[in-house]
C-alpha cells in the first residue's frame, strides 16, 4: 500500500474537523475509513480523538447537546453496538456519581468558629500539654538511656567474658574482639556498626574517634565516652562527612582505659544507642 | 505471563512504552479504521467482532508474516510484491522464491517504497514486482491496515455476511441511559481508586507522560466495565480475582486481563 497522504497537514486538519461528525456517527464509511487511516498513521491524532470524545460525553451529561445531536449521540453511546462506547459513557457517569465523588473529594473538615479569648485559651492549653509531654518523655528516656549505659558499664572486663556475651548487654549483643584502624594522627576508626557491643583493643587513649557508616547522612549524632574512672565526655552534635562522624575528646589523661564508647542519635529526649564499643588495652 | 504479541513493538516506535501501552496504543489508533472495515464488510447488527477483537485477530497473521520465515514468492507472468521486513535484509539481500525449491537472492533492492521493478532470474526469465521497504513505523502501519481489511473480509467469507452475529454475546443489556447505583458500586469494587483519580484529572495541558498514564487508567477502567458484562469465561474468572484483590492491586490484574484478552482472541475464534 502506498503512503496515503500527499499533504499530511491538510489531512490532519480534515481529520480534526470531522471528529465530531464521526463521534456522532454521521460520517459515511468512506469518510470513516479515511479518518481511521489518518488516526492510525498521524502521530498525536489519537489523543485528539480521545479528547474530543470525552468532551462530547461531558457535553451530553451536562445536557449541552442539541436535541438532534443528542439523538445521534444516544444512537452511538447508549443504544449502539459498539460496547466500548457504552463503557466510556458509563465511566463518565460513574465519575459523576455521588458515591465516587465522595471518595475522590473527601469532605473538608468543618470550620470551627473561635472567639479570640477562647482561641487563646486553647493555644495556651495545647502548649502546656506539649510541654508536659516533652518533659515526661525526656525524663523517661533519660532514665532509660542512663540504665542502658550503666548496664553496659557494669560488664566485666573483656578478657574474662564468655562467648555468649555479658549479662545485661544490649539485646542481641555479640562479643567481638577485633582490631580497629589507627590513623596517623592517633585517631581511631571504629569498626563498622554491629548490633550489640564490640571490644576494641588499643594501646592508649585515642585522640579522636571516627565512626564510619552512619545510617542516615542527613542526621546528626553524638559520641559519648564513659571512662572506668567515672569521667564522662559527650560530644556536641556531630554532622556526618563522607558518611562518618568524628569526635576529639580533648584532654584524656584523667580518663584511663577501659572506655565505654556509645554512638547515640541526636534526639535528646529519646536518644538511642546505635553502637557500643569497649576500648581496652591489649 | 509471556508476551503473546511481540509484533506490537514492530508497530510502535516509542521505546519508553511497555507492551501493555503499545498494545493499547495500537488498539486505540487502529480502532476507527477497524470499525470502518466492520461497517463495510459486516451487517449493521453485527456485534460478534468489535473493533478491538478485529485488531487482535489481524495482529496474529501479521505477526506470523513478520516473525515467520517470510519468503516472497514470484509468480511467472504476474506482478507480485516483495516486502522488506527487517532493515538488515537490504544489506544481506532478500531471498525470493521463484518456483518450487528455486531461490534467488535479490542483492540490491530498488530504492524507495512501493516501486515497480523488474528482475531477470536464472533461465532468462523476467519478473515484475513491487518493492515495499517498510523501514519506518508509518510504512509498517500502512501494511497493517491491509491486514485489518483482509481480516474483515476473511471473517465475512468464513462466517457469512448474514450470520456474523455472535451467539455467545448477550444482547446489549445496558440500554438505559443511567446505570444503577449498584452498577457503580460493582465497578468501583473491581477497580483502583487511583485510576479514577487519574481520569478525573483533565488531560488538557498535561505532559505526554501524564496523558499516557491517564490513557492507561482509562483503558483499565474500560476493561473493568467490559468484565462486568460477563460475556466470556475470562470475564467471570477476572471478576472473581478482582473482587478478592485489594484497592491498589486491581490495576495490574486489569492489565493482565487485557493481555489475556488479546492472547485469547484467536482461540475464541476457533471455538
Amino acid at each position: 500500500m502506498n503512503p496515503p497522504f500527499s499533504d499530511e497537514r491538510a489531512e490532519r486538519e480534515w481529520a480534526v474537523s470531522h471528529l465530531p461528525e464521526y463521534l456522532l456517527g454521521r460520517l459515511d464509511i468512506d469518510q470513516t475509513e479515511r479518518l481511521g487511516t489518518a488516526v492510525a498513521l498521524l502521530p498525536g491524532l489519537l489523543e485528539d480523538v480521545e479528547e474530543a470524545e470525552e468532551e462530547l460525553i461531558e457535553q451530553y451529561l451536562d445536557d449541552h447537546l442539541s436535541s438532534e445531536d443528542r439523538v445521534h449521540f444516544e444512537r452511538q453511546y447508549v443504544n449502539g453496538d459498539d460496547l466500548e462506547n457504552q463503557d466510556k459513557l458509563r465511566l463518565h457517569q460513574a465519575l459523576r456519581s455521588s458515591e465516587l465523588r465522595r471518595e475522590l473529594e473527601p469532605a473538608p473538615p468543618l470550620p470551627v468558629r473561635l472567639t479570640r479569648p477562647r482561641m487563646l485559651t486553647l493555644v495556651a492549653a495545647a502548649a502546656c500539654l506539649v510541654a508536659v509531654v516533652f518533659a515526661a518523655l525526656y525524663h523517661h528516656e533519660s532514665r532509660r538511656l542512663g540504665e542502658a549505659l550503666a548496664a553496659l558499664k557494669r560488664r566485666p572486663a573483656p578478657v574474662q567474658r564468655g562467648p555468649q556475651g555479658p549479662p545485661g548487654g544490649l539485646p542481641g549483643g555479640g562479643d567481638f574482639e577485633q582490631p580497629a584502624g589507627i590513623e596517623p594522627d592517633g585517631g581511631l576508626v571504629l569498626p563498622a556498626a554491629l548490633s550489640g557491643s564490640t571490644t576494641v583493643r588499643v594501646a592508649g587513649q585515642p585522640a579522636r574517634l571516627i565512626w564510619p557508616g552512619v545510617p542516615d547522612y542527613r542526621k546528626q549524632y553524638r559520641i559519648r565516652i564513659d571512662a572506668a574512672s567515672g569521667e564522662e565526655k559527650t560530644s556536641a552534635l556531630l554532622t556526618p562527612r563522607d558518611n562518618a562522624i568524628a569526635f576529639s575528646p580533648g584532654q584524656t589523661e584523667k580518663m584511663p582505659l577501659p572506655w565505654d564508647v556509645f554512638v547515640l542519635t541526636a534526639n535528646d529526649a529519646g536518644a538511642k544507642i546505635l553502637a557500643h564499643y569497649l576500648l581496652v588495652k591489649p | 505471563m509471556p508476551i503473546s504479541l511481540p509484533v506490537v513493538f514492530y508497530l510502535c516506535d516509542n521505546p519508553e512504552l511497555s507492551f501493555d501501552d503499545c498494545l493499547e496504543e495500537i488498539v486505540g489508533s487502529f480502532r476507527i479504521y477497524a470499525k470502518a472495515q466492520l461497517g463495510r464488510y459486516s451487517p449493521p447488527l453485527r456485534s460478534g467482532s468489535d473493533p478491538r477483537t478485529l485488531i487482535y485477530h489481524a495482529l496474529y497473521p501479521f505477526q506470523d508474516k513478520v516473525l515467520g520465515q517470510y519468503l516472497p514468492k514470484l509468480d511467472a507472468g504476474r506482478a507480485k510484491s516483495v516486502t522488506c521486513i527487517w532493515p538488515w535484509w537490504e544489506k544481506q539481500g532478500i531471498k525470493l522464491e521463484y518456483g518450487p525449491g528455486l531461490l534467488y537472492t535479490l542483492e540490491q533492492p530498488p530504492k524507495g517504497h512501493a516501486v515497480r521493478s523488474r528482475i531477470t532470474l536464472p533461465g532468462n526469465f523476467e519478473y515484475q514486482y513491487t518493492f515495499y521497504r517498510n523501514d519506518t513505523v508509518e510504512l509498517r502501519r500502512i501494511w497493517f491496515l491491509q491486514f485489518l481489511q483482509e481480516q474483515a473480509k476473511k471473517e465475512m467469507r468464513e462466517l457469512g455476511r448474514e450470520e456474523q452475529m455472535d451467539e455467545r454475546a448477550d444482547p446489549p443489556d445496558n440500554r438505559e441511559c443511567s446505570p444503577s447505583k449498584e452498577y457503580f458500586a460493582s465497578l468501583r469494587e473491581i477497580t483502583d481508586l487511583d485510576d479514577w483519580k487519574e481520569i478525573d484529572r483533565k488531560a488538557k495541558g498535561d505532559s505526554v507522560a501524564l496523558r499516557k498514564s491517564r490513557s492507561r487508567a482509562y483503558a483499565r477502567l474500560r476493561a473493568a466495565a467490559a468484565i462486568l458484562r460477563l460475556r466470556e469465561e475470562l470475564d467471570k474468572t477476572y471478576l472473581t480475582i478482582l473482587m478478592k484483590a485489594r484497592d491498589g492491586e486491581r490495576g495490574s490484574e486489569l492489565d493482565a486481563y487485557l493481555r489475556r484478552r488479546a492472547k485469547r482472541a484467536p482461540k475464541r475464534k476457533q471455538e
